[in-house]
């Protein structure tokens, strides 16, 4: 294609293949001891500590990691295929989500040697968890008119703000949080000022309200942040440079498994549920499905070896983000056309589950519009 | 998997651009273009893809495939793939020698066998096994052309043809599902890209139209189906070239026919709705793309017929098996 997106070749390499099997060999283990019982959308809502901690244990968590934190150096693609694993099994994995896909990676690279060394190994344990700091109430899709702000004072900053759609803040132990700390008006383009920190979610004057979910569910929190003391080595990264490192992590965020798989489970049980000989139009849709599925996965292998190999792929990431969730939204409502309810226990579950989150799928990282509005920047429209 | 050296890409577009303007195209239908099939075999390029043993210019599937989409992208009026793809990969697997001149494969019955009016060779594939044999041993029944003005005709295969032992009747479907799912990835690509064009160029209520904010959603939205097609042609490609047994080649090229058919419907109603009415005339190039895609989405099966085949065989295996054995075997594994 003469457009600008770029998809380079897609395989992953062969050394992925050891990992594979042996992520395959601990699920099928816990799932034959019941440590878990598969569900969809885990990575937001399966929050469950004592299986972070036993992945945590076997090595699998912070595998992109220095070894000097408790990572492995292993590649980015063992990280892929041990995520897309655990989203396949449908196992519970959302108490480590945050901190071990980007809280870590990001205290790594802005982080001073302090806050790594006292936080970064305990992410790789699975026992350290995070929650984002970024969407305020009036400031959802366009992120930078936040207003939270941190004031330098002696030995730190206090924070003043409020932060809302925090999934698991009530079971979290920290954000990082994006505040300014320049006055938009004072700061040299709305893009500047803006400083990260990384925020004890328990310290005095933070105050976590549930927002409950149209499921009943309790994922989501407002947190408001009233007089809040940060001391100084939690500032993470550059003063005012708050902007860009958030920017950088998008890419990470937006094309990996988690936005084609958050229904894989459902879709597995659909095809149980219908049977070894299915009508011609079962069949076809379930087809369809996984002809998708299997095609978006290649362009999310692609994304990941492109962010493997140093380039920075931030548009074909928001690319696949907006075809995978819409498969992600696609799958339920197939699902329920093909079998009725009542049938089999398993599959009304996962079909709750499902139809429940589905509209988050597409507003969550990035709304699918604003992810279209930059795709079509990239195509070259003046 | 075999990676593309970007010169060859380069070439073949640059030579396709240069031989493929849109009046040439448009004067092409109901036949094909010789000076571009003299093109494509003088240099080699017809037979990418099929080994010099056979006769063929040596390279992997993989240089093929880009051929192929090159060849959808530039809306080449001639049948390329039906030899580099299709009835040339039939006599190489045959060990017959690769058929002389434009050729077209006569499956089955040979029912609407597309390029048969403009044939010099017929590679005939029959469960009695498979012949190269030229016009005097066929006979052309009813005839007429696809959307775009590629010719078909019902053949019929005269008595005393000797066959030999070759690709199944299904294989050789799948082949050409798979050559049309990279003829419709190339001009998929090519329709967004038209798209693009047009948007900056046209001007109403005093700016381009592409300022827009429903017109970029479209164009995102046809560059993602676009995308995910190409994806699950060269999905295709991989797995084939990969060495996977018959069963899981129908799935993948299911799968790949499945997804550009089905973008097909998408991109080809945006595109004409950005382009207006101007779009939908003779004058306009884009029907040179759109009405190929509507064509191919429609030969060696459609996205219905093959999404449901690729259903029952993954529902005769059971869920437990879809993650194993087919989400993760795509696109295969690099070899160690």
């Amino acid at each position: 294609m003469a457009n600008r997106l770029t998809f380079p070749d897609a395989a992953l390499p062969a050394s992925t293949e050891e990992i594979r099997t042996r992520i395959r060999g601990f699920l099928d283990a816990e799932l034959a001891a019941g440590t878990f019982t598969p569900r969809a959308d885990t990575w937001l809502s399966g929050h469950d500590s004592e299986f972070s901690q036993q992945l945590g244990k076997e090595g699998f968590l912070g595998l992109t990691y220095p070894k000097q934190y408790g990572g492995q150096e292993r590649s980015a693609l063992d990280r892929f295929v041990v995520v897309e694993e655990l989203l396949a099994y449908g196992a519970p994995i959302a108490a480590h989500w945050i901190a071990e896909r980007q809280s870590g990676p990001s205290i790594i690279k802005h982080g001073n040697e302090a806050l790594r060394e006292e936080l970064v190994p305990g992410i790789v344990r699975g026992e350290i968890y995070f929650s984002i700091g970024m969407s305020e109430p009036d400031s959802g899709s366009d992120l930078a008119s936040i207003r939270s702000f941190a004031k330098k004072v002696d030995g730190g900053y206090v924070v003043n703000g409020t932060k809302v759609w925090t999934s698991q803040a009530h079971n979290n132990h920290y954000f990082i949080v994006l505040v300014r700390t320049t006055p938009a008006a004072e700061s040299q383009g709305r893009h500047n000022g803006m400083s990260q920190f990384v925020l004890d979610l328990r310290s005095p004057g933070v105050e976590i309200r549930p927002i409950r979910l149209l499921s009943g569910h309790h994922h989501f929190n407002e947190v408001v942040m009233t007089d809040v003391f940060v001391p100084d080595h939690m500032l993470l990264g550059t003063e005012g440079n708050g902007w860009a490192q958030v920017i950088g992590e998008l890419a990470y965020e937006r094309s990996g498994p988690e936005r084609i798989l958050s229904t894989y489970p459902l879709l597995a049980s659909l095809v149980d549920a219908v049977g070894p000989n299915p009508s011609a139009e079962a069949a076809a849709e379930i087809g369809v499905l996984v002809s998708r599925m299997t095609a978006l996965r290649r362009l999310s292998i692609s994304v990941a070896m492109s962010l493997d190999a140093g380039r920075s792929p931030v548009t074909e990431a928001a690319l696949v983000k907006d075809l995978g969730t819409q498969l992600e939204g696609e799958i339920p409502e197939v699902a329920r056309r093909l079998v009725p309810p009542g049938r089999n226990e398993q599959f009304d579950v996962l079909l709750a589950d499902s139809i429940l989150s589905a509209p988050g799928f597409t507003l969550r990282g990035g709304t699918n519009e604003i992810l279209r509005g930059i795709v079509a920047r990239e195509l070259g429209v003046r | 998997m075999s990676t593309v050296d970007p010169l060859l890409i380069e070439t073949i577009e640059s030579m396709l651009g240069d031989l493929c303007e849109p009046e040439k195209v448009g004067a092409a239908e109901g036949g094909l273009d010789a000076n571009v099939w003299k093109a494509l075999t003088e240099s080699g390029m017809a037979s990418v893809g099929l080994s010099e043993s056979a006769g063929g210019s040596g390279g992997s599937l993989q240089d093929a495939a880009a051929i192929a989409k090159a060849a959808g992208r530039f809306a080449a009026p001639v049948p390329l793939t039906e030899l580099s793809l299709v009835g040339g990969w039939v006599c190489e697997q045959a060990g017959l020698a690769l058929p002389d001149g434009p050729c077209a494969v006569v499956l089955g019955d040979g029912r609407r066998t597309y390029w048969a009016p403009v044939a010099q060779s017929f590679v005939v594939v029959t469960d009695a096994g498979v012949a190269v044999v030229g016009p005097d041993a066929v006979t052309l029944g009813a005839a007429g052309v696809n959307y775009a003005g590629e010719p078909w005709a019902d053949v019929t295969v005269g008595a005393g043809v000797t066959f030999v032992a070759g690709p199944a009747v299904q294989q050789v479907q799948a082949r050409g599902a798979m050559a049309r799912a990279l003829l419709m990835a190339g001009a998929l690509g090519q329709a967004v890209e038209l798209s693009v064009q047009y948007c900056n160029e046209r001007e109403q209520f005093g700016r381009a139209i592409g300022k827009f904010q429903v017109l970029q959603q479209y164009l995102a939205q046809m560059a993602g189906e676009a995308a995910a097609a190409e994806a699950a042609a060269d999905n295709a490609v991989d797995v084939i070239s990969g060495g996977a047994g018959e069963a899981e080649v129908l799935q993948v090229v299911a799968a790949a026919k499945t997804v550009t058919g089905r973008a097909v419907g998408i991109i080809n109603r945006l595109a004409h709705q950005i382009h207006g009415a101007i779009g939908y005339t003779d004058e306009h190039r884009l029907q040179y793309s759109t009405r190929r895609l509507w064509a191919w989405r429609d030969e060696y099966g459609t996205e219905a017929e093959w999404s449901a085949s690729l259903g029952r065989s993954l529902a005769a295996a059971g869920g437990a098996a879809l993650w194993p054995k087919t989400i993760t075997a795509w696109p295969p594994a690099a070899v160690g």
